[in-house]
């Protein structure tokens, strides 16, 4: 690699951490938005423990909450990528997306 | 010598979209949604020895193709990776222009890919928090950019020695 080459990855990685300073979720409040599509469907309080059931476009996606944290956990869909995200929570926060069913599971930021 | 080319051609996108899905099957992402990008060593490859309109071709085929495969073709998961692949190319084409090394050139094509798809996503949830995803996708993908470099050099060396299509 030339010397300009490695400038411009240090530059990129700089960048990175730039923005997960800028980009990190503001003071965010005991509310994870599930969403379907561009809309939210449904707000789930991470403090409630609760196993949540949703109609996918694919098959049933379901949101369990647990001791503050949360994780999608049986759902239909061929790949799975959104089970083996795991459990997240607010310090390990991931957004769950799950793309044959079209939904995602975020943080609900305070505004 | 253009029915050889299009024998290589049509050899390159069958490997591209064998390790497509070979990837989505057998590896997965290795954390979160993190993959290693395996089809990128062929598009490198491709880019190298049969130059850049073949290695537009060879991506296209791979995502329309090894979607097609997967039942997947123009669900979300077909437009994400087609936006990884775009940006992906562009960077390669600009890259290629420029002469840079290939390493360097399969980093940056693996950072463009990671951004295309989270912009994607972005886009199809309206959700401007996925943006959460982008410094760590960014981070990771250089090393899984060194790893599909070095894997495209080692692969050229041994094609160039007697490759003579061009």
């Amino acid at each position: 690699m030339k010397k300009k080459e490695i400038v411009i990855i240090a530059v990129i990685i700089g960048l990175a951490l730039m923005l997960y300073l800028f980009i990190k979720p503001k003071n965010n409040g005991p509310m994870i938005k599930v969403v379907h599509g561009d809309k939210t469907v449904d707000l789930l309080d991470i403090n409630v423990d609760n196993i949540y059931t949703y109609q996918g476009d694919y098959g049933v996606f379901h949101v369990e909450v647990k001791d503050g944290r949360w994780r999608a956990v049986d759902v239909e869909c061929p790949t799975q990528e959104c089970v083996h995200v795991g459990w997240v929570d607010v310090d390990h926060y991931w957004p769950i997306v799950c793309l044959p069913n079209g939904y995602a599971v975020m943080l609900e930021e305070n505004k | 010598m253009k029915t050889k080319r299009f024998v290589y051609l049509t050899l390159l996108c069958a490997m591209a979209i064998t390790l497509n899905i070979l990837e989505s099957i057998l590896i997965g992402p290795i954390a979160f949604n993190l993959r290693i990008g395996l089809a990128n060593i062929i598009a490198l490859i491709t880019l190298y020895i049969l130059g850049t309109k073949d290695m537009i071709i060879v991506n296209i085929m791979r995502v329309v193709i090894g979607n097609l495969l997967r039942g997947l073709i123009f669900g979300t998961t077909f437009w994400i990776s087609l936006g990884g692949v775009f940006l992906s190319t562009i960077v390669l084409i600009i890259c290629k222009k420029l002469n840079s090394s290939l390493i360097f050139t399969s980093i940056l094509s693996s950072i463009a890919h990671s951004a295309g798809q989270v912009l994607v996503v972005i886009f199809i949830y309206q959700q401007a928090g996925m943006a959460i995803t982008l410094p760590y996708l960014l981070i990771f993908s250089i090393p899984t950019g060194i790893i599909t470099g070095i894997v495209a050099k080692a692969a050229l060396k041994r094609v160039h020695a007697n490759l003579k299509i061009r």
